[in-house]
């Protein structure tokens, strides 16, 4: 899902930019100091996800756990995923530093969207209702993640078009994967620790 | 949505023949041999890039060549004129590499820029040199040229063997050490 140097025009790259800057901003100020140990285990959680790749035909997939961030951080989300992917574009050169803002937005902005919509819908005693807004939240942030970069690719060329559909086959196996393990993280922190769920 | 038979077994072939995995980083590396320009590119972690779409243009960005890669990530190009080639393998989902050569790599053919001139008449005056008479810097230049391949694969080996763990550890170390700096600049904004 990481988008490389080199591959997008200069309007998307810009504009990916300036709009990462600002969700950046916004995020990092709606993070508490108490709540920033736990951005950065998540920082840090997504960081190793990303880089554990699935193959998928010609291609590969990973796990972003963006869902699960952003239940647990919300704009906070935004910040936290910029950090993991600039370590990741240095140390790994997956994605690029170009392809920052833009990477960002494809991971970080479809978890706060969610997070606005279903924030409150999470926040129940019905563990099962509970468990299966947690999988929509994993399921949907993976699938607007996927049709982001689809529609950034789209901008810039129109070769892109005649793969759209395979690209978005192809992370089909993942959506899932992402909806079950949020599901599952949800429902243990409901257990062990449910203020986690409602601090932010 | 309806799917068609053609995408249904395309999906298919997808999801359930699965062969290599690759990583994002995309390898490329190019050498000359015989007016032949040859491109090999595998995936950081060591995998062939199988059906990559192989561009190479000219410094005016003209493109000289489209094709693609073969099962082991190769494919070649016959070299027209002296001059930098720029190759690009692009393995789908936004993932590339690029690589290029510059003209005084390029031997064989009529230089057209002033470094590589000078490369062939050097390589003309040593010919024609008595091999006692060779100094130490043609020498050098010699092994310098022959060895540009050899040294180009020794990179992409270096490379793929960098030590992921110690990469992903320190990449946890400085997230938290980030964030550590993010907690210390809140802890000072809420100091009475």
């Amino acid at each position: 899902m990481h988008i490389s140097e080199g591959i997008l025009s200069a309007p998307v790259l810009i504009g990916g930019t300036l709009i990462t800057l600002v969700g950046a901003g916004i995020g990092f100020k709606k993070i508490d100091a108490d709540q920033l140990p736990k951005a950065g285990v998540l920082s840090a959680s997504f960081f190793v996800a990303s880089l554990i790749h699935v193959p998928v035909g010609a291609a590969s997939i990973h796990l972003t756990l963006n869902g699960l961030i952003g239940i647990l951080l919300g704009w906070g989300a935004i910040p936290v995923i910029l950090v993991a992917l600039l370590l990741q574009a240095v140390l790994f050169q997956f994605g690029g530093i170009t392809t920052l803002g833009v990477n960002t937005i494809i991971m970080a902005f479809p978890a706060v969207i969610l997070y606005l919509i279903l924030k409150h819908s999470l926040i129940t005693q019905n563990r099962r209702k509970q468990s299966v807004i947690a999988f929509i939240f994993g399921f949907m942030a993976a699938l607007l993640s996927t049709l982001l970069m689809i529609l950034s690719l789209y901008f810039t060329s129109d070769a892109f078009n005649e793969i759209s559909s395979i690209l978005l086959a192809i992370n089909i196996p993942i959506l899932f994967i992402e909806g079950i393990i949020t599901a599952f993280c949800i429902t243990f922190i409901s257990e062990v620790k449910p203020d986690l769920l409602l601090n932010h | 949505m309806k799917l068609k038979p053609k995408k249904l077994i395309l999906l298919f072939f997808l999801l359930f023949y699965s062969h290599s995995a690759f990583a994002h980083r995309v390898n490329v590396f190019a050498w000359v041999e015989d007016q032949t320009l040859y491109i090999e590119s595998k995936f950081a972690g060591g995998k062939f890039v199988k059906h990559g779409k192989v561009t190479i243009i000219d410094p005016f960005g003209n493109e000289l060549f489209s094709g693609l890669t073969d099962e082991k990530g190769n494919t070649s190009f016959q070299i027209q004129k002296v001059m930098d080639h720029s190759i690009i393998v692009n393995a789908g989902e936004g993932h590339q590499g690029t690589w290029k050569v510059f003209a005084h790599e390029i031997s064989g053919h009529e230089p057209e820029d002033h470094e590589a001139t000078t490369v062939l008449e050097q390589r003309s005056n040593i010919q024609s040199t008595n091999l006692n008479c060779i100094s130490e810097d043609q020498i050098t230049k010699i092994l310098d040229e022959k060895l540009k391949s050899v040294h180009g694969q020794l990179k992409i080996i270096r490379q793929n063997k960098e030590n992921k763990i110690r990469d992903i550890m320190s990449g946890i170390g400085f997230i938290l050490g980030i964030f550590g700096i993010f907690a210390l600049m809140k802890s000072r904004k809420n100091q009475p």
